[in-house]
């Protein structure tokens, strides 16, 4: 037994030489299988790419919102400045507005109770 | 034929050999690169795609009012730097005297041939990081980004933009001691960063850093590297504070207004609490800054200044009285005695004016409050309490009762325990020490802990802790009945009378009826006597005092909704600020106001 596939690894050097290794190894069988490998392997690198190029674009859109909050915060605090009751009233005043801090309580409009 | 058929069989067997020889070395180099070659680690590490760690910096909590408005919040700036390398000279210097002609519009204080020569120097010293200007935000960097230079880029134009969080506070300096304060880039200056409630409650707010791998694209971009690990990052939790920022402006407001003009006034606060919750609604702090004399929010006087509360305490010898039972009325009349109290040193100089102005001999409890009497006072005290040192113990025991001996956790880092003396800790402790106890003095507490007393007399006996952030499990209850609630009933009559008719009439007009108590002590001087020993006396060489005015109560008083206390704090001085007159002036103003802002006082049409 081991002595035929020390006879059998003996020829493959001569086998390599001839250009016979393929045919006597009977390869010519799965060609399309090695095809295939070969599409599925150009396919991972398209696909590696393209995965690739969706990153980049994801990287991109979270720049954008990042950008977006930072605008969104910038607001708020604005807005919140202006809320501030005094700068209210300075504003109105400003803007030659009437309204101004109450003077009196609100009233609350109740419904008359039956009698 | 057979003979062509031959040399073209030869040379694609040629052809072949050459191949297979190919093959082979290519694969022997294959083996070699991968088990014994290394490479050289420069060549390496320009050539192999990077693979960097970001890390991301948690988003800071913000804080908000009670109504949700924005207290304190995280806003990023940018700082700019400028790689002044980038570039060849002809190419460069044109664009730098353009960008120099643009930099004043954004970063105002330097001339264009100001920045001009700044760059220039830079890119002669060959400097990579020119910082330009200071922080700016968002919107700036927007225009920064389109002026010549800086918008070729990072690479082309040498721009580098580094974001930083700082903190904003939209409503300034209202309640910033309350709020606190935290180190920013803006201003590094801020050593102590445990202030307020962002020192309290940074480990809630600050959140936790993360981070994710960023890899190179083969276009040589960067994505992130979703194979490998990472930390997602916690952004800070924002809290809910109990503060109304609209009562914050008003009670800051009017603090500010009568103390501006009062130079001697050194330190002022004001708190006003929700009775029921023990929810603090303002807490004004006032300190004067000594060079430029303004009042600012740089200390919590409130919870950090201990002091002898003077007259407001005397409401809470009223409570121990009444509650122990030595007193069944208000109207009961003790003998002036000119004044002297039995049995101590003590003497008060305006019952000998109430003796002569009424014509009596005796004052009542309730006039002897209204006029705020030390000798009626430290009088219920010792008659009370006096008789034996274990008597004496059980007047401290009812302070103890009265939550008035221990301080509370609190919401803020700071807040001094009292310091009430007492005749198991102090050996020497006489009726002398319990009279001073009796009219507010040999006692210090903060203007907290005292409001808190008051606080539970406007809730009938009810003790609110109080707090300053909204949680889970508040507001909490420090004691159901703390006293009776007849007692509570009696305090609130007397506490109007003084309001109506006593030392705190300036109140009285109020768009509220107000039960208010005031107070003035003396702040303590040391010096050194003639034999060397230390002593405390309540005035200097100078004939010169040191204030203490305090006005605490609730409003309205026959239905609570909020009670307060305001103190001011004068430096040494020979004008006269006795009786809680400003405080009492300023929270008249402040409850005037309350009543257009708080729907509780609506009018019904």
């Amino acid at each position: 037994m081991m002595r035929e596939i020390l006879k059998k690894l003996a020829r493959v050097p001569v086998l390599l030489v001839r250009g016979e290794l393929l045919l006597v190894l009977g390869v010519e069988k799965y060609i399309f299988h090695i095809l295939y490998t070969f599409l599925i392997l150009g396919l991972a690198i398209w696909v590696s790419l393209e995965i690739d190029t969706t990153l980049l674009e994801v990287e991109n859109n979270n720049r954008r919102i990042h950008s977006l909050q930072i605008e969104l915060t910038e607001k708020r605090y604005d807005v919140a400045v202006l809320e501030r009751r005094s700068n209210v009233a300075k504003n109105l005043k400003k803007k030659g507005s009437a309204v101004a801090e109450p003077e009196k309580a609100a009233g609350l409009i109740t419904e008359r109770e039956k009698r | 034929m057979k003979e062509g058929k031959q040399h073209t069989g030869l040379a694609l067997y040629v052809i072949y050999v050459v191949m297979l020889i190919g093959g082979l070395v290519a694969m022997g180099k294959i083996i070699y690169l991968q088990t014994a070659w290394k490479p050289n680690e420069k060549i390496a590490r320009a050539v192999t795609p990077q693979t960097t760690r970001n890390v991301i910096d948690p988003i800071r909590g913000d804080i908000y009012d009670c109504k949700g408005r924005i207290l304190a919040m995280s806003y990023p700036v940018y700082v700019i730097h400028l790689d002044c390398t980038v570039g060849a000279d002809a190419w460069w210097e044109p664009r730098a005297k353009a960008l120099s002609a643009e930099l004043p519009k954004v970063f105002p204080g330097r001339s264009a041939n100001d920045y001009y020569r700044i760059l220039m120097q830079s890119r002669e010293k060959g400097r990579k990081y020119l910082t330009l200007g200071k922080p700016v935000d968002h919107r700036t960097l927007g225009l920064i980004e389109k002026m010549p230079l800086l918008k070729e880029g990072r690479n082309r134009g040498g721009i580098i933009v580094e974001q930083k969080n700082t903190r904003r506070y939209p409503y300034g300096t209202l309640a910033r001691r309350t709020i606190g304060f935290v180190r920013t880039i803006e201003n590094p200056e801020i050593t102590n960063n445990k202030v307020g409630l962002e020192g309290h409650y940074d480990d809630l707010l600050k959140g936790k850093p993360g981070y994710v791998w960023l890899r190179q694209t083969d276009k040589g971009q960067t994505v992130r590297n979703y194979d490998s690990t990472l930390v997602e990052v916690v952004n800070g939790s924002s809290i809910v504070t109990t503060l109304d920022i609209d009562i914050q402006e008003l009670a800051d407001a009017k603090l500010r207004a009568y103390t501006r003009n009062e130079p001697e006034i050194d330190e002022a606060c004001l708190v006003l609490m929700d009775v029921r919750t023990g929810a603090i609604r303002a807490m004004v702090n006032l300190n004067r800054n000594p060079r430029t004399r303004e009042m600012e929010e740089t200390q919590n006087i409130a919870i950090g200044r201990r002091h002898e509360p003077g007259s407001i305490f005397k409401t809470v010898t009223l409570a121990a009285v009444l509650q122990d039972g030595y007193l069944k009325t208000l109207d009961m009349k003790i003998p002036t005695n000119h004044g002297d109290v039995e049995g101590t040193k003590h003497h008060d100089i305006h019952i000998k004016e109430w003796e002569r102005d009424h014509h009596t001999s005796s004052i009542s409890v309730l006039d002897g409050f209204k006029i705020s009497s030390n000798y009626v006072f430290a009088t219920l005290a010792i008659r009370g309490y006096g008789a034996s040192r274990k008597d004496q113990a059980r007047f401290v025991e009812c302070l103890k009762r009265f939550h008035l001996t221990e301080k509370f956790s609190f919401d803020l880092d700071g807040l001094q325990s009292p310091n009430i003396p007492s005749p198991q800790t102090h050996k020497y402790f006489t009726n002398n020490d319990l009279g001073a106890m009796g009219f507010g003095y040999s006692t210090e507490e903060t203007p907290l802990q005292m409001l808190m007393f008051y606080n539970a007399i406007a809730g009938k006996g009810r003790m609110m802790k109080p707090y300053l952030v909204e949680g889970s499990g508040r507001p909490i209850v420090l004691d159901e009945q703390v006293f009776r609630s007849e007692v509570a009933d009696t305090l609130t009559r007397a506490l109007k009378y003084v309001a109506s008719h006593g030392t705190a009439r300036a109140v009285k007009d109020a768009a509220a009826e107000v039960a208010a108590k005031t107070g003035t002590s003396f702040a303590t001087f040391q010096i050194t006597t003639p034999s060397g020993k230390k002593k405390a006396v309540y005035t200097d060489s100078e004939g010169r005092r040191k204030y203490q005015g305090s006005l605490a109560g609730f409003f309205p008083a026959d239905d609570p909704q909020y009670s307060f206390i305001c103190c001011v704090y004068t430096n040494p001085t020979k004008k006269s600020f006795q009786g809680g007159g400003i405080p009492a002036k300023v929270m008249k103003e402040v409850i005037d106001g309350i009543t257009l802002l708080d729907p509780y006082w609506r009018n019904r049409i």
